[in-house]
């Protein structure tokens, strides 16, 4: 007990994340050695661009594609500098600017419509119904929020409701057993549950209409929007062509996502239908992202002040840690030039 | 580690080993007050205690702070009780008997090493989402190192002392009973101790499971937030808890067998 | 510890003592179940699938009388362990018969009393819960096993010590309370394993006196494992020197030396001297004499 070595390995340690944190700001260069895109299991249109090394192309740069099992550690990794650009959800977007990530949000990936869903089991008819049941969600996505959204819209009183919070492997298990009732998750997990006896009450583009947005994002660190705007720029169009392509060839597409990902067809079918794809052009709108000047009024920035006051009511966030705006965080610089070429 | 007297150089350890932490809190304010770091990367402690303090008055998710550090402990102990209740008899018969021990073996070596994480859908199948598979995921990873430890505790019985019982006429049951269990104890609590590490170290994967307090959960749901201060917070927590229950078995076994280490 | 003797011998005289009256052999009550009989012992060990095998002892005979003192001498590795380890009961001779007080033995009994070269204690027990093992294992009341006891931490000088823990105890306290402990239940034979060899000089020497003491008040018949020829010559009526493996009997010496023994007059006694010759002489070229 009376050697220690650990301790000042571990004082070295932190002067070296330090030295790292500090040292991170290397002099403007013309291309990086490779791009570092994240991206989750969520079967999306931009995948393709992965298959047949499309971004690899355009950028004339190797991409290291790095797979995460969801938003927030991909998100950390953005932060450490080990990825550049990273699709996750909106509600990890939320938090993680508040909490001073240095990244900003640089276009919709996808708007959820039918891509996550509440599925209860048959007995249970509406949402209201899932008072005195289990529901179980994952804490701090989307769905979380969206489930919230729909009792609040529904009148559920939570006080009701057993929350249960399971990762999506995991539900299947306690779906089988009856431990859940119901369960707000992304596809594919929701078609096993399906698959087993459960059906839809709803998908989150129908809390649309009471001003409840669910969204995917991408997102670009700071450190590499200011080095290489221009690879921003042809990610974004190259984003576009795969979701062009997808729209062209829904069922095709879908085979080779599933495929890439190893996951069951059927799920990834229904998941990648289960979006909208605004165009870049689109998303200029102000029912979107805005162009910019209109951005501060766009849905999204409302959205996402929406969802940091979900979230400091759920005392996840600090009330003084949630910024007045998040227009600011949104940079639509890269997507004015990708749709206007 | 053998545990040294209670007067021998204890004070003076004790004093190094405080100053060696005051130091390292010390050096790490220092590092956020001049913002060498990131403060969502590597929090100060003093944005820490900033966190601390208020989730000491007002609870995380309105549940007070010790009942976080409470609920799991309480499932740690559960799991360790139940583990050095099923593992110490085990593993002495498998120490005792060759052919149990061939029958048990590659079972507990397969179980061993298994990373339980892996075993969460499963443990989910067979007893649900409450504290029951919670608390199996710790046992699990208790268990098999304190059987093997148990195990191999009986085989460290020196050949002198089962000659010496053997000599003196003692019966089979006397020979287990009165000799080789007593002087097995030492390492049936070195391989306590090492399962309770193990064990510990469990306890977030164990909280995965649909928990909605304890500290392994806190970690698990503050990081989806980026709350790191609470991150940090959390392990800060679960270290100390984890350096008590160490501390408890050091005492447990000085006052079990004092002497341990001093033959 | 060992008064009796110190006192009544010329310690101050390099003299080896003459009997000049002053001392009485104790009057022994030998105990007759103390006879040893090995007929033609041999052991082998091998390897379980049957391959080689190493000889340790071959073709050993004695006999020896109840109430003797009887070192086996030989250098490390004769097979003079295994020998007593063959009599204590641990191990089966390979061929060859073992008779204790006429009987052949079967494993480890009560009636052999063994002290190892490692003291062995019990840590979890105090001093007087050591010695009082045997007793205990033997279904002995406590009481009794305790009033059996105080005799033998007199005789041991022990006393004031029944409390320690064994692990507080000098090597040679410890050894101490390991011949109490064999010597509890007053065995017909004590065989004792190099007891002393892990002790310093002078610790030794004072152990080999409270054994001779010890011996002198019991009735036991004791076999003495050593490779020290002066412990052998200190303590033996009767010496039984080995060869090198396989072990053999190679000289069977009864010793010309009366009792009490004073180290310091031994060393200048001529018959001491020649003894010491004989053996040393024996264990250099066993072969000369086999």
């Amino acid at each position: 007990m009376k050697n220690r070595p650990w301790l000042f390995l571990a004082i070295v340690l932190v002067f070296l994340i330090g030295l790292a944190s500090t040292a991170a700001a290397p002099a403007l260069a013309d291309a990086p050695k490779e791009v570092r895109l994240a991206f989750l299991n969520g079967p999306r249109p931009w995948i393709l661009g992965k298959i047949d090394g499309s971004f690899d192309q355009a950028f004339g740069v190797p991409v290291k594609w790095v797979r995460f099992p969801s938003g927030p550690p991909a998100l950390a990794a953005l932060a450490a500098g080990e990825v550049d650009i990273v699709r996750v959800g909106s509600v990890p977007v939320t938090s993680s600017l508040a909490r001073g990530l240095p990244f900003k949000v640089i276009a919709l990936s996808g708007v959820i419509d039918t891509s996550e869903r509440l599925v209860a089991k048959n007995s249970i008819k509406t949402v209201k119904e899932l008072e005195g049941h289990s529901v179980a969600t994952v804490a701090g996505s989307t769905a979380h929020y969206a489930l919230l959204a729909a009792f609040k819209v529904h009148g559920v009183d939570i006080k009701n409701v057993k929350l249960v919070n399971l990762n999506p492997a995991d539900q299947l298990a306690a779906w089988k057993r009856g431990d859940i009732d119901a369960s707000y998750i992304w596809g594919p997990a929701w078609h096993d549950l399906e698959q087993d006896g459960g059906h839809t009450l709803l998908g989150s583009g129908a809390l649309n209409k009471d001003g409840y947005y669910l969204f995917n994002a991408f997102v670009v660190s700071n450190d590499f929007a200011e080095k290489y705007p221009d690879l921003v720029v042809k990610f974004l169009e190259v984003f576009q062509k795969t979701v062009d392509r997808y729209q062209a060839d829904p069922d095709g597409s879908a085979v080779l996502i599933a495929k890439e990902l190893e996951q069951g067809l059927e799920g990834a079918k229904l998941t990648l239908a289960g979006l909208v794809y605004p165009s870049l052009t689109e998303q200029l709108k102000v029912e979107w992202l805005g162009d910019g000047a209109t951005t501060a009024n766009s849905n999204i920035a409302k959205s996402f002040g929406d969802q940091a006051a979900f979230l400091v009511e759920q005392n996840e966030l600090r009330a003084k840690d949630v910024p007045e705006s998040y227009a600011p965080f949104i940079d639509t610089s890269f997507l004015k030039k990708a749709a206007n070429p | 580690m053998t545990f040294r007297g209670p007067k021998q150089g204890r004070p003076l350890g004790v004093a190094i080993s405080v100053i060696s932490v005051a130091a390292f809190v010390g050096l790490w304010y220092v590092c956020g007050r001049l913002k060498l770091m990131s403060t969502l990367i590597l929090p100060p402690p003093q944005e820490i205690w900033i966190s601390a303090v208020e989730i000491f008055q007002d609870g995380y998710h309105h549940i007070p702070l010790w009942q976080h550090v409470g609920i799991s402990l309480g499932r740690a102990m559960v799991a360790f009780f139940l583990a050095v209740l099923v593992g110490v008899p085990l593993g002495l018969a498998m120490g005792l008997s060759q052919v149990l021990s061939s029958a048990l073996e590659p079972f507990v070596q397969f179980f061993r090493p298994l990373p339980k994480i892996a075993l969460i859908p499963l443990a989910i199948l067979w007893l649900g989402i409450g504290e029951v598979s919670k608390i199996f995921l710790i046992f699990l990873s208790t268990l098999f190192t304190v059987v093997v430890g148990s195990a191999a505790s009986v085989k460290s019985v020196g050949e002198g002392k089962i000659r010496l019982g053997a000599a003196l006429g003692a019966t089979r049951f006397q020979m287990v009973w009165r000799i080789i269990l007593p002087a097995s104890l030492p390492e049936i609590f070195t391989s306590v101790r090492l399962a309770v590490g193990v064990g510990w170290t469990t306890l977030i994967a164990s909280e995965m499971v649909a928990a909605e307090s304890g500290m392994g959960w806190m970690v698990m749901n503050a990081s989806s937030y980026m709350r790191t201060d609470i991150v940090m917070l959390g392990i800060i927590l679960l270290g100390l808890a984890g350096y008590l229950l160490d501390y408890l078995l050091v005492v447990a076994e000085r006052v079990t067998v004092p002497w341990a280490g001093r033959e | 510890m060992s008064g009796s003797i110190l006192k009544s011998a010329a310690v101050t005289s390099l003299d080896y003592p003459v009997d000049d009256g002053s001392y009485s052999a104790p009057k022994r009550k030998v105990d007759p179940g103390g006879g040893i009989e090995l007929k033609n012992v041999s052991h082998r060990y091998g390897d379980r699938s049957g391959g080689q095998t190493t000889e340790a002892v071959a073709d050993f005979s004695v006999l020896i009388v109840p109430g003797s003192l009887v070192c086996l001498l030989g250098p490390s590795g004769c097979g003079k362990s295994t020998l007593l380890n063959i009599l204590a009961g641990f191990e089966k001779p390979t061929s060859g018969q073992v008779l204790v007080g006429g009987r052949t033995i079967t494993g480890p009994g009560p009636d052999r009393g063994v002290v190892f070269q490692e003291p062995n204690l019990l840590p979890w027990r105090k001093v007087i819960g050591n010695i009082t093992l045997g007793p205990e294992l033997a279904g002995s009341p406590k009481k009794e096993a305790l009033a059996k006891a105080e005799r033998f931490v007199e005789l041991t000088g022990l006393k004031g010590f029944e409390k320690h823990a064994p692990y507080e105890l000098s090597g040679g306290m410890k050894q101490r309370v390991a011949l109490a402990r064999a010597w509890i239940s007053e065995p017909p034979i004590m065989v004792m394993d190099e007891p002393f060899g892990a002790l310093d000089a002078q610790t030794r020497i004072s152990m080999q006196e409270l054994l001779v003491d010890v011996w002198e008040k019991t009735g036991a018949t004791i076999l003495f494992v050593t490779h020290d020829v002066d412990e052998a010559l200190f303590l033996a009526d009767r010496v039984l020197v080995m060869t090198p493996r396989p072990g053999r009997l190679a000289r069977d010496i009864v010793s010309p030396l009366g009792r009490p023994r004073v180290y310091e007059s031994l060393v200048v006694n001529p018959e001491y001297a020649a003894m010491k010759r004989e053996i040393l002489l024996a264990m250099r070229q066993p072969e000369y004499f086999i």
